[in-house]
């Protein structure tokens, strides 16, 4: 097992709102996660679950009610070490907007004691990156909620460091910088870095992430890695066409029935029944649950709840 | 030890500088001085003359004063509600460090407002054959600009605590001379000993130095061209400010590390 970067132990988190009459929002129930060194961790849940809150109280950003928060082995490291070796865009790249890109970049820059030859080499090539070279000496009210956001990602990814936090870092990208941004965190996870990825686009984590966290409501519910969910659910897609009566269970396709089968042994009874009724077999599927059907399941199932 | 202050402070500088509000204030404030000359234009007596230099130069006290709130109660409460804050502060500086740092970029921005300022009323006072010297005119509006620091420390924390309207009211509330005054008659008059009474008024007759017209220097103008500048209290002013200001940023540091951002 490699060496766990960022961890939290029993996180509590209750907001109080509210000046006069005093509320208690539970925000975090006694959360429990690990990132270790290599993952690229994906953080799901819904709207309100505690996705942000979470990375919030890692991060030292509030305080945190009760549990511990260890980084780099250290309780709840100062900014001035904490930031050195982690770096965090929010949700909603929030930048001020009055300075150019090339002026974020290079101003965060410093802030995170990069030297001034590598800090130019780095702007020049994170822009590049994050697509924004044209725009790079516009200010930021100039700038569309797509930009705004890629400069947030570019300043977390500028000083390459060890762990690399995002809120939500595909929120109000186009297809393309979508994928493109996911090929960073490729080629950035090959090369080593670690990442902590807040989202609720399934399909974006399933495709990037090693490892998964779900929360709902403030609770953990489950942590895996994609792959496991192949292997816990292996059943079989049958599809074929028949004349009459097809098989109790069957959903209908355009032109053909689809069945869904367990194993290989029901599959086999369910080609015998079609040829018994003068069907044919057109093609057979192992039906890989997606995470999107798994996070339904777990998470959607449930009546939502609000604070 | 790494000092990544001044980084946070340029980075104070450029929000300061790009903000249209500062910009507006910065324009109305050598608006007055210059209509403060303009008003005297009817009288040749020297008095007169003198009379419009002094307004010229309380008016640009006043609008340094009022900057300084403006950048005090929006330095740190802007950068947190604008969210601005979570990147900020996600970054490897000290806490201390980046309140010391926005309040650097604060006083970097007060200093140039009151420099060109004092250009300005000099450029005027000469043309107009009022007898001022650079050096003691300039010396004048330091020892004017130096309070400002505090005020501006001041109403940081206080902004922190309260919102940003109350953190306001009460600011001009505190810088009013006669809180002050009554405070110290009060205790001078009460049956406290003396051990504490001393320092207590002496303490509060210091907190004159928040007030706008600080006025000591202001009203004893007209001796000061030919008087000899008060060094001895302007070092323990400054000294005083000095520990205003370091109060304040340990104050401000404190609340910080406890609050959401
Ligand atoms: N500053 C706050 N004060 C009070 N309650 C808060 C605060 N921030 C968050 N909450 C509450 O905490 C819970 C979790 O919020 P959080 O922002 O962590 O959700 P999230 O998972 O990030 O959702 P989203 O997908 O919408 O970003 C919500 O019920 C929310 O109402
Ligand atoms: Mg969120």
């Amino acid at each position: 097992m490699s060496e766990v970067l960022l961890e939290c132990r029993d996180l509590d988190k209750t907001y109080t709102v509210g000046k006069l009459r005093r509320r208690r929002v539970e925000a975090l129930k006694k959360v429990n996660l690990q990132v270790r060194r290599g993952d690229v961790y994906g953080f799901l849940g819904q709207n309100g679950a505690g996705k942000t809150t979470t990375i919030r109280c890692l991060l030292g950003l509030t305080p945190v009610t009760h549990g511990k928060v260890i980084a780099f082995g250290e309780a709840s490291p100062p900014p001035e070490v904490l930031f050195t070796r982690l770096t965090y865009c929010p949700e909603e790249s929030n930048v001020f907007t009055g300075l150019t890109g090339r002026e974020v970049l290079t101003i965060y820059g410093r802030m995170y004691g990069m030297d001034e030859a590598r800090l130019r080499k780095r702007v020049d090539e994170t822009l590049a990156l994050m697509n924004l070279t044209e725009a790079a000496d516009r200010r930021l009210s100039g700038y569309s909620k797509g930009m705004r956001q890629r400069i947030g990602l570019a300043q977390a990814l500028l000083p390459e460091p060890e762990l690399i936090v995002l809120d939500e870092p595909t929120r109000g990208l186009d297809p393309i910088s979508r994928r493109r941004f996911r090929d960073v965190i490729e080629q950035y996870a090959a090369a080593g870095t670690t990442f902590f990825i807040n989202s609720h686009t399934l399909s974006e984590v399933e495709r990037s992430c090693n490892r998964v966290g779900i929360i709902d409501q403030g609770r953990l519910v489950t942590e895996l890695s994609p792959g496991e969910l192949v292997s816990e659910n292996p059943s079989l897609d049958v599809d074929y066409r028949v004349d009459g009566e097809p098989l109790p269970g069957s959903e209908q396709r355009d032109r053909h029935w689809r069945l869904n089968v367990a194993d290989t042994r029901a599959l086999a009874q369910a080609t015998a029944q079609i040829a018994d009724r003068g069907g044919t077999v057109t093609a057979v599927t192992t039906r890989r649950e997606s995470l999107e059907d798994y996070f339904i399941k777990i998470v959607g199932d449930q009546e939502v709840v609000g604070p | 030890m790494n000092v990544r202050a001044h980084h946070v402070a340029h980075y104070a500088w450029l929000r300061l500088v790009r903000s249209h509000y500062l910009k507006a204030l910065l324009a109305a404030s050598f608006f007055v001085a210059v209509a403060a000359f303009g008003g005297s234009g009817g009288s040749d007596s020297v008095m007169a003359r003198m009379t419009a230099l002094e307004v010229a130069i309380k008016a640009s006290r006043w609008f340094v004063w009022l900057a300084a709130i403006w950048i005090g109660l929006s330095c740190i409460t802007d950068e947190i509600n604008a969210q601005t804050a979570r990147t900020l502060f996600t970054k490897p500086v000290r806490r201390v460090e980046v309140v010391l740092g926005l309040m650097g970029g604060g006083a970097l921005y007060l200093t140039l407002v009151t420099a060109v300022n004092t250009l300005l009323i000099f450029v005027i006072a000469v043309g107009r054959d009022i007898p001022v010297s650079l050096g003691s005119f300039a010396l004048l509006q330091v020892s004017m600009l130096i309070p400002v620091f505090a005020v501006l420390a001041l109403t940081m924390v206080l902004s922190l605590v309260f919102s940003k309207p109350i953190a306001g009211f009460l600011m001009i509330f505190l810088a009013q001379e006669n809180v002050w005054d009554v405070l110290a008659t009060t205790l001078n008059a009460s049956q406290r000993p003396d051990w504490f009474k001393v320092p207590g008024v002496f303490l509060l007759k210091l907190c004159y130095l928040i007030s706008p017209t600080y006025h000591r220097f202001i009203q004893e103008y007209q001796e000061f061209i030919q008087l000899e500048f008060p060094w001895g209290e302007f070092v323990f002013h400054t000294a005083a400010i000095g520990f205003y200001v370091g109060a304040a940023a340990l104050l401000a540091t404190f609340i910080l590390r406890r609050k959401d951002v």
